[in-house]
């Protein structure tokens, strides 16, 4: 029976060593570089995501030399793999071991309301680079949390306005998975869309993931429709646009879609996408000098392919992130760093940022349309819609 | 040698040495050794179920997960004093568990692990299809720790919460490991090795089956509630069939049977996997060899290293009474 | 037919497994105290009859009567509770368990302890005691703290004997107890049923011709799942069918 006593008091010697060892490696500098806990899944089914929009925040601090108010900036990347328990779990660790300053990151909607939860008990600042759950900025929402990312459904409700409004379209059908993300994006397409006279005629919800969507598609009456709005992403959006078309429903005949119809997507579609309307909140045709800017500093990073979303989310968070240190003079006054991001107001690649009250992103909604290209199917700004916040209605 | 107090002895010296933790440590490693205290109980408690009476579930996380969602919808739906809630939340879960437990013990080996992860796919979908009553994928952020009215004892501290979280850990692993050495626990090996004879001999299977098939869904639902206080929140993922696989293979690790080697494991491969996940990108690549290794190298798990240890003794101080070979008979 | 009292009783009993039929229309009548043979050859459904017996297989038709209660519903812990026990022909222990372990299994049972779930076992003093005195009773005491796992062959036929005898049974089955045992083994074995009490029944399914005129007062001798004779030891024992059937094998 020693022989367990002596374990025991062996163990909590070894723990007791390693934690003075921690403890003194934890021990704050007195003028530190700033750390910036980057929360992203590396692993997992939103791995694709999460590199890349570390990507674009290491993108953007390695543009202003990694300093910002003549202060270090240290990033700390942690992998949530998706998981709200593990992003919990190394939310902890970075903030209680790395001794970081502030969070951002998260990608998908899942991890979001924990997070947020944890950044609101902790008061630790968040930055929700992606990650769209409308509760994070909703009325509950914490003073330390902020979205640069648009909120679930912001930019389909500017889809839904012009389709009804500017297209025409009477009656719509809606294609979503049917998850929260599905949900919440529908809800904000439909919102406006039936407020600009438009009707739902049909809510089809295929499960997560499917790539068959015939048993969905054949439950709604062509003719009884003449738009369809789809919220897929992948694999599962090109199957979709591609049954569709086999219905005879071709984008030029009205198909709209959340901003997941990419470039690759849109060419594997060839001539049927043609057409096709997206609503989002960045498109590498934006005209601008600032995108021009960015366009550069990501072909220099190396990549032979034109920002998506993700590389551009990433890249903007860290942008207004930097801007709020900045004017704040530095991380070390909270409030201060707080009340900085809550006044942002900058020009970025995708036009005017600030936050709303709620801490949840007012920015640019740019409408694109697929058309001819020289190489291939181009998609073209058609609509810009400035200062889009979280419960956007078209004026009057 | 089998002193009739060894486990108290360890349970005493465990607690001794974890009581000192917020003293030694930050804050940082308290918060990790709460949760890892809360999976550690969980695995414990799956113990009697896997190790003793040798049904494999996969969907354990269900009684974890639900007792935690009982407690938040208690508590945000109908305005329940969080200790009430938390009543609610467990009675809620070992209630399922009893519900279910008459069909499931029915099964045996691949057909009960199967049939448990079909259980706790099904509340996984209720969890996430539950709108805003459960708060769908999103799950319910926002759920407050309740307040012992002890002005010295804050459980909204981590060191508060980190001693409460022990308190329930001592009470509720002295209840297993009592229930394991008992009567009650010697006749779910019997059920293990040989459900027949026990049968023969009068044993009320199903019945016992049921019934450690509770007890495990009780320690879960326990630890669900305090693992939903302290993160302030359940979501789909704590019902979530990998956290499921992560319970079984504490179990397995930590050594079927031995109560403290899965609690060992339970524990210990949280803190292992929270750091390892810090250090490498490819920490999945990193723990799946680790636990490969732990299984190829330590078959009995970690548990048999005591055995190790203590054979090995004996070999060196006299004729070994521990392990025996066998003698034929003639 | 006498005023002696029965202890089991089997009336018309049919077991079929899918198409095959494994006992048809067995009757037996068990007189309390009696030493009753089973006898015939492999896959005549011996064994089949003792599952049935035991509760743990369900007839097509027919009754299994436990001192003259009908139990042919009840399951196989309810009979032995009644003072059923049984042996298997296959040796059915707790393998990773001690000896002594596997015996207060029973012993527990029998003290009506068998349900305690806070008091440890190892302080259960009567039932540990009563199975220590088993052990002792059947001279394998020494092997108490052994894992089943580690006894030879024959300990582990004797362990066998000694689990059902600990449940402190009424009817006591013997399945094949002398199987794969040694002459000498064989011998002591025998000498163990002898000293079994009067009151105690047993039914016993032997190959050993020497053993089962030994031991048996009564006879049953199965073929095909039929019963083909059964009466008196000594009169079976002289029974052309039967001498034909299985004798001249």
């Amino acid at each position: 029976m020693k022989r367990f006593l002596t374990l025991f008091l062996a163990l909590s010697f070894a723990f007791t060593g390693l934690g003075v060892a921690v403890a003194q490696d934890a021990t704050p500098e007195a003028s530190g570089p700033i750390k910036i806990g980057v929360l992203n899944p590396t692993t997992g089914s939103f791995a694709v995501f999460g590199e890349q929009v570390n990507a674009g925040i290491q993108l953007y601090f390695d543009s202003i030399g990694n300093e910002v108010a003549g202060i270090p900036i240290e990033l700390v990347f942690a992998d949530t793999a998706g998981d709200p328990q593990q992003a919990l779990d190394q939310a902890r660790r970075l903030v209680g071991e790395e001794d970081v300053d502030m969070l951002m990151g998260i990608i998908n909607s899942a991890v979001v309301p924990p997070l947020a939860e944890f950044a609101a008990t902790e008061e630790i600042p968040l930055v929700f680079s992606v990650g769209g759950a409308q509760v994070a900025t909703g009325p509950d929402r914490s003073p330390y949390v902020f979205r640069t990312a648009l909120a679930n459904g912001q930019q389909d409700r500017v889809l839904g306005w012009y389709t009804a409004e500017i297209l025409g379209k009477q009656s719509a059908a809606t294609f979503a998975w049917d998850f929260i993300v599905g949900e919440e994006r529908v809800g904000g397409f439909a919102d406006t869309f039936t407020a600009a006279g438009g009707e739902i005629v049909s809510e089809q919800k295929p499960p997560l993931g499917t790539t068959d969507y015939g048993p969905f598609i054949g439950q709604v009456d062509p003719t009884s429709i003449d738009v369809a709005y789809a919220f897929f992403s992948g694999p599962g959006a090109l199957a979709f646009a591609q049954q569709m078309a086999d219905f005879g429903l071709t984008p030029n005949v009205g198909l709209v879609a959340s901003d997941y119809f990419t470039a690759g997507i849109l060419e594997e579609m060839g001539e049927t996408a043609l057409g096709l309307v997206q609503a989002g909140g960045y498109t590498s045709s934006i005209d601008t000098p600032e995108n021009a800017a960015y366009l550069e500093a990501f072909a220099a990073s190396g990549q032979d392919r034109l920002p998506g979303t993700y590389d551009y989310e990433g890249y903007l968070s860290a942008m207004v992130v930097a801007d709020a240190i900045e004017r704040a003079g530095g991380i070390g006054d909270e409030q201060a760093f707080l009340d900085a991001l809550a006044a942002a107001d900058i020009t970025t690649p995708s036009g005017q940022f600030t936050f709303d009250e709620s801490g949840q992103a007012v920015r640019t909604i740019f409408v694109t349309e697929v058309t001819e290209g020289d190489g291939g199917p181009v998609q073209s700004i058609v609509e810009t819609v400035d200062g889009v916040g979280q419960s956007w209605a078209a004026a009057g | 040698m089998r002193s009739v107090l060894r486990d108290e002895r360890i349970l005493l010296a465990g607690t001794l040495v974890l009581c000192v933790v917020p003293f030694v440590f930050g804050n940082y490693w308290t918060g990790l050794l709460t949760q890892a205290l809360i999976f550690a109980g969980v695995a414990m408690g799956l113990d009697i179920l896997v190790g003793f009476t040798g049904m494999p579930s996969l969907g354990h996380a269900a009684f974890f997960g639900l007792s935690g969602y009982g407690a938040a919808i208690g508590i945000q739906r109908y305005d329940l004093n969080p200790w009430l809630a938390a009543l609610t939340g467990i009675l809620f879960s070992i209630a399922l568990a009893v519900l279910f437990a008459p069909l499931a013990v029915r099964m045996r080996g691949l057909a009960f692990l199967t049939i448990m992860l079909a259980f706790g796919q099904v509340c996984w979908g209720i969890a996430t299809r539950g709108g805003d009553f459960t708060g769908g994928e999103n799950g319910l952020p926002g759920i407050p720790r309740p307040s012992l009215g002890l002005g010295w004892w804050d459980l909204k501290t981590t060191d508060g919460f980190y001693y409460f979280t022990l308190v329930c850990t001592v009470l509720v692993s002295f209840v297993l490991v009592r229930i394991a050495r008992s009567a009650f626990g010697a006749s779910l090996l019997g059920i293990r090795e040989n459900e027949t004879r026990m049968m023969t001999m009068g044993y009320h299977v199903a019945a016992r089956r049921a019934a450690a098939f509770s007890i495990a869904a009780g320690a879960g639902a326990i630890f669900g509630v305090l693992s939903a206080f302290f993160n302030g929140y359940v979501g789909p993922g704590t019902l979530d069939w990998r956290l499921s696989a992560q319970f079984l293979l504490s179990v397995v690790i930590g050594g079927a049977g031995s109560l403290w080697g899965p609690f060992v494991a339970g524990g210990g491969l949280h803190i292992v996997k929270t750091y390892i996940t810090g250090q490498t990108q490819y920490w999945p690549m990193v723990l799946g060899a680790l636990y490969v290794f732990a299984v190829v190298v330590l078959p009995g798990g970690i548990a048999s290293l005591i055995t190790l240890a203590r054979n090995r003794r004996n070999r060196s101080s006299g004729p070994a009474t521990g392990s025996t070979t066998a003698v034929s008979s003639k | 037919m006498s005023a002696t009292p029965v202890a089991l009783t089997v009336q018309k009993l049919t077991v079929r497994f899918g198409g095959i039929v494994a006992l048809s229309d067995v009757d037996l009548t068990v007189a309390k105290g009696s030493r009753y043979g089973i006898l015939g050859p492999n896959g005549s459904g011996k064994t089949t009859l003792f599952n049935s017996i035991s509760g743990l297989n369900t007839p097509a038709s027919g009754t299994i009567a436990l001192h003259g209660t009908d139990v042919t519903n009840r399951p196989a812990r309810a009979r032995a509770k009644m003072g059923l026990a049984r042996t298997f022909q296959i040796t059915s222990l707790f393998p990773s368990l001690t000896v002594r372990g596997n015996v207060a299994m029973a012993t527990r049972m029998a003290d009506g302890v068998a349900g305690s779930w806070w008091k440890p076992a190892d302080l259960q003093i009567s039932a540990n005691d009563d199975a220590g005195a088993m052990l002792e009773q059947l001279r394998i005491g020494h092997l108490a703290n052994r894992t089943v796992r580690s006894l030879g062959y024959g300990e582990q036929r004797q362990l066998e004997i000694a689990m059902a005898l600990a449940t402190r049974p009424s009817v006591l089955l013997l399945d094949e107890p002398t199987a794969g045992l040694s002459n000498a083994e064989t011998v002591a074995l025998t000498e163990l049923v002898r000293t079994f009490p009067k009151e105690l029944t047993v039914l016993i399914i032997e190959h050993d011709l020497g053993v089962i005129f030994e031991l048996t007062d009564q006879l049953t001798v199965l073929q095909n799942g039929v019963m083909i004779a059964s009466g008196p030891s000594a009169q079976i024992r002289e029974d052309p069918i039967v001498k034909e059937v299985y004798l001249g094998r």
